[in-house]
């Protein structure tokens, strides 16, 4: 088996899964963590990965299910809640707009359930039926917290703005 | 509406990650299948001497299951006292593959290891849930992804365990006993039974919709369900200590969403805490208090700065203090009021975490796999399971 195809793999599907990852772990550095795990179970298992229908879904559900396996030994969570500076600060920021930062630090205070689903949704460009599945949940209930998560966004950004014209 | 540029953020997001060379990642999955194969021997060694010490010693074998090893990979699920010497614990233990385990404790402070039934351990929102009904009789309710809940029964202290049959075909129930709990489901107040782990629905209903049922008795032995009254929408709360007649009251609540309530009661007062359902962790939107047993409530809460987001279940002390954990609980501390709900103070805890109700009182699970148990929501003693 060559590595060249699993170069290409992380290569082609590394920021999307960080990206992703990083819906259920609210931290870029983490979400970095766990998709670096993610493809280190890949290259042990790539036989089987590269059989795969679609070896990035694969890495999509080995991600979240290390991120939900951490989310919910809930010491880490709070050991790493404890060490984010408080939004909007991010780890890197420079040259980001403002009214993404600000979205940004909008996505990290969503509850647990409601960022999962706006991340993998339009973050990680994922449909609602692979959210479904990645999640365990149903489509409807996908729906309707994504509607639920971008009302609180929507509120939550505007009410900044009207603070910050006053 | 503002607008909301999620292609934007995408690409920012995108370009802020950080990608090590793929040699980076081959190393590391290199050594991580030879520390795997270092835990697998390990393992292998201590089951080894775990099965046949005993054989050698003994010369019978009593239990086949593999030893439970000090892991940071090691969780405890859920845990119930049936009193203050018979309790059980469901837990798992994840490396690339979880299984289940099952402790028992006939003396309140040793544990050992029974039969865990087979149950789906993939993630889900709602955890399972272990339940006494008595001193060995056990429920346990598996919840799997997609929100199905199957529900197994152990009559003999988890030695051996059977699948309870779907809801239905049991007769309604004229009064709730002691030992078991309830369920509520469409509307109505269910009751688990303590021979069978069935479900069977309870004669004397509440007269409105109910939404949200305590599991477990207070320590006066009532039992509390809340709901929508069907004409008024109000939101009502109702107690009983048998289930045969029910002790009414209103809480002066606006219209919204339905919302989950928890009862907590204490010796000189009842709380009821209003959330949103559905949530883990949760948000909390107000505190009612009565003094006079449920039928009137006083809007206590929100005031001031105070806990919004909460973990597990409001704790009512019998030294008249309620206490709430905030979520996440980073500081060891629990948010702690002294005038009835008004105004709360963070305060240091050892118990700060979720807390959920126990059929004796209440317990928080840490997360290095130690119990905190109190009957009366002011002291707190260590349980530890010899998982951690």
């Amino acid at each position: 088996m060559s590595d060249q195809w699993f170069a290409e793999l992380y290569e082609a599907s590394y920021r999307r899964i960080v990206v992703a990852t990083y819906g259920l772990v609210g931290d870029i550095g983490e979400a970095e963590e766990l998709a670096q795990e993610a493809f280190a179970l890949a290259y042990s298992r790539r036989r089987r990965v590269r059989a795969a229908d679609s070896p990035e879904a694969w890495l999509y559900t080995v991600a979240i299910n290390l991120a939900r396996r951490r989310w919910r030994r809930r010491n880490t969570l709070d050991r790493l809640l404890r060490r984010e500076p408080p939004p909007p600060t991010v780890e890197s920021p420079d040259g980001w707009a403002v009214e993404h930062l600000e979205l940004h630090a909008a996505i990290r205070k969503l509850t647990y359930e409601h960022r999962a689903v706006v991340v993998l949704h339009y973050l990680a460009d994922m449909p609602v039926d692979e959210v479904a599945v990645a999640l365990g949940i149903p489509v409807g209930t996908v729906k309707s917290r994504l509607a639920r998560a971008r009302a609180a966004l929507a509120a939550r950004l505007g009410v900044h703005r009207e603070v910050e014209n006053a | 509406m503002p607008d909301l540029d999620f292609d934007g953020l995408r690409t920012d997001l995108r370009d802020a990650v950080r990608q090590p060379p793929v040699d980076d990642v081959i190393a590391r999955a290199r050594h991580r299948s030879k520390r795997r194969r270092t835990q697998i021997v390990s393992v292998a060694a201590v089951f080894l001497a775990a099965a046949v010490v005993p054989l050698v010693r003994l010369g019978v074998q009593r239990d086949t299951a593999p030893p439970l090893d000090p892991s940071d990979v090691n969780q405890v699920v859920s845990l119930d006292f049936y009193d203050s010497t018979h309790g059980y614990a469901l837990g798992r233990r994840c490396e690339s593959v979880c299984e289940g385990w099952l402790m028992a404790s006939v003396d309140g402070m040793t544990w050992e290891r029974r039969v865990a039934p087979p149950t789906d351990l993939r993630f889900s929102e709602r955890p399972d849930r272990l339940i006494t009904l008595g001193a060995s009789r056990v429920v346990i309710e598996d919840y799997s992804p997609s929100g199905a809940v199957k529900r197994l029964f152990s009559g003999d202290g988890a030695r051996t365990w059977q699948q309870v049959p779907a809801p239905g075909g049991i007769a309604p129930v004229a009064t709730i006993p002691g030992s078991s709990v309830l369920d509520c489901a469409d509307g109505a107040v269910n009751v688990l039974l303590p021979d069978t782990g069935g479900t069977a629905r309870l004669t004397h209903q509440p007269p409105f919709d109910v939404t949200s049922c305590d599991t477990y008795p207070d320590q006066w032995k009532r039992w509390w369900v809340a709901g929508r009254d069907r004409a008024t929408g109000n939101v009502t709360i109702a107690s009983s200590k048998n289930g045969e007649q029910w002790t009414l009251g209103t809480l002066p609540l606006t219209a919204g969403p339905p919302r989950a309530i928890s009862i907590a009661a204490s010796p000189t007062a009842v709380y009821a805490v209003e959330a949103n359902a559905g949530e883990t962790p949760t948000t909390m939107v107000a505190i009612f208090r009565s003094n006079d047993n449920g039928v009137t409530w006083e809007r206590t809460w929100p005031l001031g700065a105070q806990p919004v987001v909460i973990a597990g279940v409001p704790v009512a002390g019998t030294d008249g203090k309620l206490r709430i954990s905030g979520y996440p609980s980073t500081s060891g501390e629990s948010w702690v009021s002294a005038d009835g709900g008004k105004t709360f103070t963070a305060e240091p805890s050892k118990a700060a975490g979720e807390a959920r109700r126990m059929r004796t009182g209440y317990v928080v699970i840490r997360p290095d796999g130690r119990a905190l148990i109190s009957p009366d929501g002011v002291s707190w003693w260590d349980k530890e399971l010899p998982v951690a």
